[in-house]
Order: C-alpha cells, then sequence, then structure tokens
C-alpha cells in the first residue's frame, strides 16, 4: 500500500536535513523542491537526504532525487542519503546516482565525509 | 550475464525494476486525461528508470515545424526551444522519424544533433497519422550505453506513451467538439425562434401575431428539442465512430513473409467488434480481434476500453494466458452491468514462423492448409463472465501457403434478422470454411474480398444486424 509522503526540513551543524517520511513518488515532487529551497536558505555545506527506512521509492522519485542531487552539484553543496533500505541503494548505484551522491548510514556520519 | 548466462544480481535487480516501472507507468498514464501530464509523467519516469540527466519530450501536428507540447527537466525552456530550432532543419528528413542511439551512430547527422545538445538518443513516436513526435534521452549519470534490456523498455515505454497519447488527444478533440456544439446550440435556441416568425407571420396583424407567435413559439421550442436530442445521439454515434475509427489500425503492419488483410464493419453506426495489431518487434505482433456483447454505443465504448487495456497488458511482457485472466478482471469490475466479451489474442513470430494464442470463447479462428482446417480453440471462456478466470494457450507451426482466419460471429450469422432468428438463414461456418478451402491460393487481400463477396451475396445486400469483422492472413 502507498504511503502518503510528507516532508520535513530542518538546520544542523552544517547540514540542512530534508527529513522524507512515507513513499517518493512523482506526486512528492513540489513539497521536495519547496523543501530543497528551504534547505538552500541555510548556510550549510552539506544537505541530507534522510528517508524512514521503509520509504519506496519507484522511478519517479528516483527522477525527482537526480534533480535534487544535480541541484547540489551547481551549487556547490554536497548532497548525502541515508535510511534507503538494501534494495534501493542498489536501485541508485544501478542509475548512476552514487556517483553523485554517498550514502551514509546516520546523520553522524555527514560531517564526517 | 555472467560467463554461464545467468543474469547477475545486478541484471536481475534492474530488470525487476524496469518492469516494475512499466508496470507503474502504464497503471499512470491510464489515469491522465490531458497531454501535458501524459508527456512530464512519461518523461520524470523514464529519466528516473535510466538514471539521465536531461531529457525532453514533444509531439508535433502534420508537418508543423514547432511542436505542439512540449516537456523537458534537466534543461532549461529556452535550452530545449533552441533544440526544437535545430531539429527544424532535419523535420523533412526520414532519420528524424527512425530511432538513433549516439553510441551506435555517431557520425550520423541526427547523432551530431544530439551531441550538440548533450542528449545521447532519439526516440520518435508516431501517436497517430497526424500528431508524431520524440523523446530525446540526455547522458547517463552511470555514463554507461544503453544496453538491450535499456533498448526494449525505451520501445515498449514509447508504445504505451504513443496509445495514451492517441487517446488523450482524442479525447481533447471529443471535449472540445462538444464545447463548440453546445454553443452554436445556444446561440441557435436563443436567437433562431424569433427570427423565423418574424420572417414567416404578417407584421401588420399585431393581435394574431402575438397568439400565433406564442403558439408558433411553443412549436418551434418542442420541434427545437426533438431536433437537438435526435442531433445530440447523432453527434454522439458519429464521434464514437470517429474514436473507433482512430482506434483501428490504419493499414495492416509489415511483417516479413506474412500478408495481412483486415476489415470491420459496424452494423450501427459504432462497432462492438475491434481488431488490433500490436507491434512486439521486428519479427513479432500482437493479434487480437474481439466481440462485446450487446450492439451500439455502449458495446463500443467497452470495445474502446478492452481495446486499450490490451495494448498495455500486451506492452508490460505478460503471457498470453495471463493477459486474457488480467482482461477477464478488468472487463468483470468495469462494466455496471454483466457484459463480455469473446476474444482471440495470439502472437505471431514471423521469425520462428509461429502463432502462440488464447481462445477466450471466441468463434474458432482456423488455419487453413493443403484444404486441410486446423481450429484454434485452447483458451478458456469469455472475458468478463467470471471475475477471475484461467486461460490456456497453444502454439501452432506455421507453413508457407498456410491461410489463418480470424472473425466475429458476425461473418457467420450474417442473414439471420433478429426478428425470426432462423439459423438456417445464416451465412454458417461451412460457407465460410468452403470459401477459405476454394480460396486459399488467393492472397490475403484477395482471400477476405472473396469471404466479404460471399457473405453480401448471401445477405443479398438485406440490413446488416452485426458487427462483421475479419482478419486473413497469408504466408508467403
Amino acid at each position: 500500500m502507498r504511503r502518503e509522503c510528507t516532508v520535513k526540513v530542518r538546520e544542523g551543524n552544517d547540514v540542512a536535513t530534508i527529513e522524507v517520511l512515507g513513499d517518493l513518488t512523482a506526486s512528492a515532487e513540489k513539497a521536495i523542491d519547496a523543501a530543497y529551497e528551504e534547505a538552500s536558505g541555510y548556510n550549510s555545506k552539506n544537505i541530507l537526504l534522510k528517508f524512514d527506512g521503509k520509504s519506496r521509492i519507484n522511478s519517479a522519485g528516483i527522477a525527482i532525487v537526480i534533480n535534487l542531487v544535480i541541484a547540489g552539484q551547481e551549487s556547490e553543496r554536497k548532497v548525502f542519503i541515508t535510511g534507503v533500505s538494501k534494495h534501493f541503494r542498489k536501485i541508485f548505484e544501478l542509475v548512476g546516482l552514487t556517483k553523485y551522491t554517498t550514502i551514509v548510514e546516520s546523520e553522524e556520519e555527514v560531517g564526517k565525509s | 550475464m555472467n560467463q554461464e548466462g545467468e543474469l547477475t544480481e545486478d541484471a536481475l535487480a534492474r530488470r525487476n525494476f524496469y518492469l516494475k516501472t512499466l508496470y507503474e507507468l502504464n497503471q499512470e498514464l491510464n489515469t491522465l486525461r490531458n497531454v501535458s501530464n501524459v508527456l512530464e509523467s512519461s518523461l520524470l519516469n523514464i529519466i528516473g528508470v535510466f538514471g539521465l540527466r536531461s531529457g525532453l519530450i514533444a509531439i508535433y501536428r502534420g508537418d508543423e515545424i514547432q511542436p505542439r507540447e512540449f516537456a523537458c527537466r534537466g534543461m532549461q525552456k529556452r535550452t530545449a526551444r533552441k533544440w526544437f530550432q535545430q531539429l527544424e532543419a532535419h523535420l523533412e528528413a526520414p532519420y528524424s522519424r527512425e530511432v538513433c542511439v549516439l553510441q551506435d551512430a555517431a557520425d550520423s547527422p541526427m547523432a551530431k544533433l544530439l551531441k550538440d545538445h548533450r542528449f545521447s538518443a532519439w526516440l520518435p513516436l508516431q501517436v497517430d497519422e497526424e500528431t508524431w513526435g520524440g523523446i530525446a534521452l540526455g547522458v547517463k549519470l552511470s555514463e554507461m550505453e544503453f544496453s538491450d534490456d535499456d533498448l526494449e523498455l525505451l520501445s515498449t515505454i514509447a508504445i504505451n506513451v504513443q496509445n495514451v497519447l492517441s487517446n488523450v488527444i482524442l479525447i481533447e478533440a471529443l471535449h472540445q467538439s462538444v464545447i463548440k456544439e453546445t454553443r452554436i446550440r445556444s446561440v441557435f435556441q436563443r436567437y433562431a425562434p424569433e427570427t423565423v416568425i418574424s420572417e414567416v407571420l404578417d407584421p401588420s396583424n399585431e393581435e394574431l401575431l402575438l397568439g400565433e407567435s406564442r403558439s408558433v413559439r411553443r412549436m418551434f421550442d418542442q420541434m427545437i428539442a426533438g431536433l437537438e436530442e435526435q442531433h445530440r445521439m447523432e453527434q454522439e454515434l458519429g464521434l464514437a465512430y470517429d474514436v473507433q475509427q482512430y482506434l483501428l489500425p490504419g493499414k495492416p503492419p509489415q511483417l516479413a513473409g506474412i500478408e495481412i488483410a483486415a476489415s470491420s464493419i459496424p452494423a450501427r453506426g459504432v462497432c462492438g467488434d475491434f481488431y488490433d495489431f500490436i507491434p512486439l518487434g521486428p519479427h513479432e505482433m500482437g493479434i487480437s480481434l474481439a466481440d462485446i456483447s450487446g450492439k451500439g454505443m455502449s458495446a463500443a465504448m467497452i470495445a474502446t476500453m478492452l481495446q486499450s487495456a490490451t495494448r498495455m497488458c500486451v506492452g508490460s511482457y505478460y503471457p498470453i494466458p495471463a493477459t486474457l485472466a488480467i482482461l477477464n478482471s478488468f472487463v468483470f469490475q468495469h462494466t455496471d452491468t454483466p457484459r463480455y466479451a469473446t476474444m482471440f489474442y495470439g502472437q505471431l513470430n514471423a521469425q520462428k514462423r509461429t502463432l502462440t494464442y488464447s481462445n477466450a470463447g471466441h468463434p474458432p479462428a482456423f488455419l487453413c492448409r493443403d484444404g486441410k482446417l486446423q481450429m484454434l480453440e485452447t483458451g478458456g471462456t469469455m472475458v468478463g463472465l467470471f471475475e477471475h478466470w484461467s486461460y490456456d494457450q497453444d502454439i501452432v507451426e506455421l507453413q508457407s501457403g498456410d491461410a489463418l482466419v480470424i472473425y466475429s460471429d458476425g461473418v457467420t450469422d450474417a442473414g439471420i434478422s433478429p426478428e425470426f432468428d432462423n439459423s438456417d438463414d445464416a451465412f454458417g461456418q461451412e460457407r465460410l470454411e468452403s470459401t477459405v478451402v476454394a480460396n486459399t491460393a488467393l492472397s490475403a487481400a484477395a482471400l477476405l474480398d472473396a469471404i466479404s463477396s460471399e457473405v453480401t451475396q448471401h445477405t443479398a445486400g438485406g440490413k446488416q444486424f452485426d458487427d462483421i469483422t475479419l482478419i486473413v492472413m497469408k504466408l508467403e
């Protein structure tokens, strides 16, 4: 069953975290774009896209992540991802996303990478 | 694949992801009702599934050099417009309507254009006779080339997008037509009666004019209401007929070594039968022929729905029995009153010379070889009759000179009047079979003509009570 997506943004220690709760599909695009805008307004060099561990991400959702990663690259921000299942790590790797973003185990790892 | 020819973990994960994407995209596209949403959604999914930096999808109408509509991602709209400007010079060239993948065609004019715009492939779309377009794919984030699996997925997506766009464009056109019609009617209703009254009555007799004008007005109102109702029904029937004609294959497809002819003649303006040819690759195509229970507008609507659903399922790699099982549940669940359809669906492989088919309660299609007939009856019951049903399939080996005939019961029942329902009057299965045996040496088109002419002769030009649909194939 599809879980509605909600998005929250918060600022931490040199990292702006975009928390994604639920499934990432086309319908979440506006919320993710708005969250990225908000996160870009913070003074952080790093952006963390944090999934809740159960999120299902379809191909449209991956396109949204690609958009965010490219936008981060263009504004010289490093984008990290956490909270994705092993399956979606594999998918991110297959579509080449892992070349442009780092998947971390926890938020704490962001500063260390 | 590894050296033993097995799928590696990556290849398996990728294939699963592709199938899931195809399934979900089909489901999503079926819910969309306007061109721009179809373009946006298709592009978003294509970019995600291949991990592309950018992409663009556009459709053109006729010979126009500017796209009717487009969507782009990972690039500015002005950059997309530059692409269209430069594409203009190539629109007349046949290669603009062919697939171009940069890795395979580095020196072609299209490849040069793609390279200049940082695209890696161009996939044309042929939506209908008037509308065409294409998808330009940006480079992959992985920097990998497009694999055979990628190209297969792309072409399947393209087929599905074309079908959905074709339906959506029609719906948009119908919607516009209804709006225009409503405006004309409201203007006519408002002004015509008074105008006509002033012309037909003597303006010098004011008393008579007042009395008469009221009764004439009432008469006109009734007449106009009646005419409007009749006009509305004719219009709806005409529009439904247009929808069906758009959905029927314009001309039989080309498949090496196989001649194909087909025709469908509705009994009441719109048809409860449909036939379709679905390209499945260079050597293979799907063939469907179905007959919906009932006649007129409602049967035609279900026929259109079933035809679209068939295309969607077939484009999603389901095996034939699974396709029919899905269509069976689909018709059952999407019709309020009990409706069902007899349906023949087969996949013809010109290279292997095989026909894999399943027959869902449809009159048995048959193969005529050296004057002998083989009935194609394997399958299951009619689709839509029960919520769940399973179907079997059979594979027929084909040979040169074979004639394959698929038809609706309108052919064999031709001549029966619903008032008398005397089956002795019917054209009948035997006449059909003997006509095919006697004319088996003819080309597909000539054999179809021979059958049609025998049917016409049998009914002696009388009224047609059922839709008559026929597909004839001949193996060279």
